[in-house]
C-alpha cells in the first residue's frame, strides 16, 4: 500500500499541489479551492494537509505538535477532511472533496508529482488489510 | 475572452460603493493586463497633476491574463498609482497569493476613488464586496492587521486562505515612506503607495475567491506549465536566483564596488562573504505557482530583506551583522515603512551629524549604533516627529539642512548602489518610468554590455519586465525563462497568437503611457540632479541615446 509522505520542513508554499489536483480533477480549470490538498500556514511554516477519508461527526483528537518551540494544534495538520473543515467542501455543490490519490501509476499522484521541492512524496507502507 | 474575468470592481470610498463594471479585454490588447492595463486606467481617469494624497488620485489594482492561471510565476497584480514618494506613476508588484485570489473572486481588478470619512477595509468575497469599518485595526502593524480581518471568519481554515493587501501604521499617518506588505512579504517598489492607502482611510484588502479559471486549451496550458518548470530548473540564472534570491549578484557587486556604505561616503568591503550571511536563511519561501522560490526566511520564518534592503539598512549605516539587518527589516514591515527609504533616512542623519550639520537639540545617530538605528525605526515607523524631525522623507531631510546635492536617488527616491561603477544601473535608474531599486539585479545577470550598447540593453530590460508585468507574471522569470514558453502559455490561456515582437510592443506602450503621464506631472523632470551626480564619462550621450532609441524628446 502507498501513502502520501509529507516533509513541512522543504514546503515552500508554490501551491503547485493545488494547482495540480484541480487541474488533474477538472481538467479543463484550475481551480485550488476544490483541490484535494491545501497549503495552509500556521506559525510561518507550510503545512500540506490532505483531503482524507470524510467522517461523519467532528473528530475529537485534539492533542497539540510541538515543532522547536513553537505548538501548533492538530487539527491544522490532521488529515481527515471532517464535515467541519469547509475548505474542504465543493465551493459549488457543498459536497465533500476526497483525495482519490490519482491512481499510482502514471499519470500518478499529481500533487507529487508536480511538487517542486520534493515535500511530497509516495512511500509504501505495509498493508493490514 | 480566457485569461481575463471580464469583471473589474469599481470601489468609490466617498459614497461607500462598489460597482461591477465590464471590462473588454480585445479593447486593450495594447497593453494586455496588470501594470500595462493599470497605467492606461489610471493615465484616462486621472490628472497627471494630482496631489498625489489627494481625493482626486485613484489606485488601480491589475492582474493580467496569466495572472492566478498556473502559469510559472505568474502571482503578479499591479498597484497602479501616482506615488507620494517620487510624485510619479508607480506600478508596484504584488506577489505571492493576493493576484491570484482575486482573480479566483471573479475579478481582472479594482480602481479605487474617493475617500472613505473613517478608516475602512474592502473585504471581497466572490460576488459579496463590502467596505467594512476599519476602526478595530487602527494603528495596528502589518501583522496585526492580517491577524484580525482574518479573526473574522468563523472556520479557521477558511480564514487562512483569505489573501490581505495592507498598510501598517505608517500609511495611516500618510508617511511617503510607507508601503504595502502581503502575507509578511514587502511588496516590491511599493514605497509611496502606503500614504495613498492611508490618503483613502483604506486600510487593507482582504480577498479569497473559489471559482473556476478556465483556459482556451487546457491540455496545452497543462503540458506548457510542465515544460517551465523544466525549463525554470535547467536555467542556471534562475536556479542561481532559486539558491540565493536576489545575493547572486552580491560577490559581483562587491567586487565592482558597487556597494556602497556609510551613506555613500566609501564603498562596502564586507569582512564577511555571502556565506556568513546565507547562514542565516533557514527556509524558502514561493509565490503562487512558482518553483523559483526566491524568498529567504529565517529560522521564525520571518523574510529575510531582498539585497537593495540589506544594503540600505545594512553597510549603508555602518552595519554588517545579518541577524541585525534581518531584524530591523521585520520592524520596517511591522511598521509598513519602505526598508530602503528607513535606512536611507537613518544613514544620511548619520552621516549629517558627522558633517554636524544638524540643529541643536536634534537626534543624533552615528554609523554602527544600535541603539538610536532602533530607536529612529520606530520613530520613523510612528511618525515622531520630535526624534526624526520635521523631514518626512531622505531628500526633504537633506534639503533642509541646504545639502539636496547630497542626497543620492532620483525623484525622491535613494538608490542605494553606487551608481557610478555601472553605467546600465544609472541609465536605468534615471530612465525608468519610477526609480526601482529592486529591478537592479536584472543588470546583473549578464555580462556587461560594451557601453555603446548600454541604452539598447537597458530599455530591452525595462521592456520585457513591463511586458511580463502585464501579462501577470513575475519579472524576475526574464532573468532565464524563455518568451516563447509564456506565448505558448498566452495562446493556450486565452487563445492569442502573438509573438515576441508583439508581446514586447506592450512593454513599450506601457512605458510610454508612463513616460507622458510623468511628463504631464512635471516635477524635476528625469534629470533630477542624479545625472549629475553620475560622473560616467559620455553619460549623457547614453541618455539622449536612449531616448532617440524610445523616440522620445
Ligand atoms: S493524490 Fe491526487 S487527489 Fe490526492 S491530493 Fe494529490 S493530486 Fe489530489
Ligand atoms: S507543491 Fe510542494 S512545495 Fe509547493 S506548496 Fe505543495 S507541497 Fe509545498
Ligand atoms: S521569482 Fe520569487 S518573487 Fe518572483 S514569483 Fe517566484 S518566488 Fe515570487
Amino acid at each position: 500500500m502507498y501513502k502520501i509522505k509529507v516533509d513541512h520542513t522543504k514546503c515552500v508554499g508554490c501551491r503547485y499541489c493545488e494547482l495540480a489536483c484541480s487541474l488533474n480533477h477538472l481538467t479543463t480549470a484550475l481551480n485550488p479551492k476544490k483541490a484535494r490538498i491545501r497549503v495552509l500556514k500556521e506559525n510561518n511554516r507550510f503545512f500540506p494537509v490532505i483531503s482524507g477519508p470524510s467522517t461523519q461527526a467532528a473528530c475529537n483528537i485534539k492533542i497539540d505538535l510541538v515543532i522547536g518551540e513553537k505548538v501548533y494544534d492538530f487539527c491544522d495538520i490532521c488529515r481527515a477532511a471532517c464535515p467541519f473543515k469547509d475548505i474542504f467542501k465543493d465551493p459549488n455543490t457543498g459536497s465533500a472533496v476526497q483525495c482519490d490519490f490519482c491512481g499510482i501509476d502514471a499519470p500518478g499522484p499529481a500533487c507529487v508529482k508536480w511538487c517542486p521541492t520534493g515535500a511530497l512524496s509516495i512511500e509504501e507502507v505495509p498493508s493490514y488489510i | 475572452m480566457f485569461g481575463w474575468t471580464g469583471k473589474i470592481l469599481r470601489v468609490n470610498l466617498s459614497e461607500e460603493k462598489v460597482f461591477v463594471e465590464d471590462l473588454k479585454p480585445e479593447e486593450h490588447l495594447d497593453v494586455l493586463g496588470g501594470r500595462g492595463l493599470g497605467a492606461k486606467i489610471l493615465a484616462s481617469e486621472v490628472d497627471p497633476g494630482v496631489e498625489p494624497l489627494g481625493r482626486e488620485n485613484k489606485i488601480v489594482l491589475m492582474t493580467g491574463p496569466l495572472t492566478g492561471t498556473g502559469a510559472n510565476s505568474g502571482s503578479v497584480c499591479a498597484v497602479v498609482t501616482k506615488s507620494a514618494l517620487t510624485k510619479t506613476i508607480v506600478s508596484a508588484s504584488s506577489k505571492l497569493y493576493f493576484g491570484a485570489e482575486l482573480k479566483a473572486a471573479g475579478y481582472d481588478g479594482l480602481v479605487i476613488e474617493g475617500k472613505a470619512k473613517s478608516p475602512v477595509y474592502l473585504d471581497i468575497r466572490d460576488d459579496q464586496v463590502e467596505i467594512l469599518p476599519a476602526d478595530f485595526l487602527e494603528g495596528q502593524d502589518t501583522e496585526a492587521t492580517t491577524f484580525l480581518i482574518r479573526s473574522g471568519f468563523n472556520d479557521p481554515w477558511v480564514a487562512r486562505e483569505v489573501r490581505v493587501l495592507c498598510i501598517g501604521a505608517a500609511g495611516e499617518r500618510r508617511l511617503p515612506l510607507a508601503c504595502l506588505v502581503t502575507d509578511g512579504i514587502l511588496v516590491a517598489d511599493s514605497g509611496g503607495i502606503g500614504a495613498v492607502f492611508g490618503s483613502k482611510n483604506l486600510k487593507a484588502i482582504a480577498v479569497r475567491g473559489t471559482k473556476d479559471i478556465l483556459f482556451n486549451d487546457g491540455k496545452s496550458f497543462i503540458k506548457s506549465i510542465a515544460e517551465g518548470v523544466k525549463e525554470i530548473s535547467t536555467n542556471q540564472t534562475l536556479s542561481s536566483l532559486s539558491s540565493f534570491s536576489s545575493y547572486f549578484v552580491y560577490d559581483n557587486l562587491i567586487s565592482k564596488k558597487v556597494i556602497p556604505s556609510l551613506y555613500f561616503s566609501k564603498p562596502y568591503e564586507p569582512s564577511n562573504g555571502l556565506k556568513d550571511i546565507s547562514a542565516h536563511w533557514a527556509r524558502e519561501r514561493g509565490c503562487f505557482a512558482c518553483p523559483i522560490a526566491c524568498f529567504k526566511l529565517d529560522n521564525e520564518g520571518e523574510s529575510f530583506p531582498e539585497l537593495d534592503a540589506f544594503i540600505a539598512l545594512g553597510p549603508l549605516c555602518g552595519f554588517e551583522d545579518p541577524a541585525l539587518i534581518k531584524k530591523a527589516y521585520h520592524r520596517c514591515l511591522l511598521h509598513g515603512i519602505d526598508p530602503v527609504e528607513t535606512g536611507a533616512f537613518i544613514a544620511s542623519l548619520m552621516r549629517l551629524n558627522e558633517m554636524n550639520v544638524l540643529e541643536q537639540g536634534a537626534f543624533r545617530p552615528v554609523f554602527g549604533e544600535e541603539s538610536s538605528y532602533f530607536e529612529l525605526i520606530e520613530a520613523l515607523g510612528q511618525g515622531k516627529k520630535e526624534i526624526v524631525g520635521l523631514a518626512k522623507d531622505v531628500i526633504s531631510l537633506w534639503e533642509g539642512v541646504g545639502y539636496a546635492q547630497n542626497f543620492i536617488g532620483v525623484r525622491g527616491k535613494t538608490i542605494p548602489f553606487n551608481l557610478n561603477y555601472c553605467p546600465v544601473l544609472a541609465l536605468n535608474a534615471i530612465t525608468h518610468s519610477w526609480p526601482t531599486s529592486s529591478f537592479d539585479i536584472f543588470a546583473y545577470s549578464k555580462k556587461d554590455p560594451k557601453v555603446k550598447d548600454v541604452p539598447a540593453v537597458v530599455k530591452g530590460y525595462q521592456d520585457t519586465k513591463a511586458a511580463l508585468e502585464s501579462l501577470g507574471v513575475c519579472a524576475f522569470l526574464s532573468l532565464g525563462g524563455n518568451l516563447s514558453t509564456l506565448l505558448f502559455m498566452l495562446k493556450a490561456v486565452t487563445g492569442l497568437e502573438w509573438d515576441e515582437e508583439r508581446l514586447l510592443g506592450v512593454g513599450e506602450t506601457t512605458l510610454k503611457i508612463e513616460h507622458e503621464f510623468n511628463q504631464k506631472a512635471g516635477g524635476e523632470g528625469d534629470a533630477d540632479n542624479l545625472s549629475s551626480k553620475v560622473a560616467i564619462s559620455g553619460f549623457e550621450g547614453l541618455l539622449s541615446a536612449y531616448y532617440q532609441l524610445r523616440g522620445w524628446s
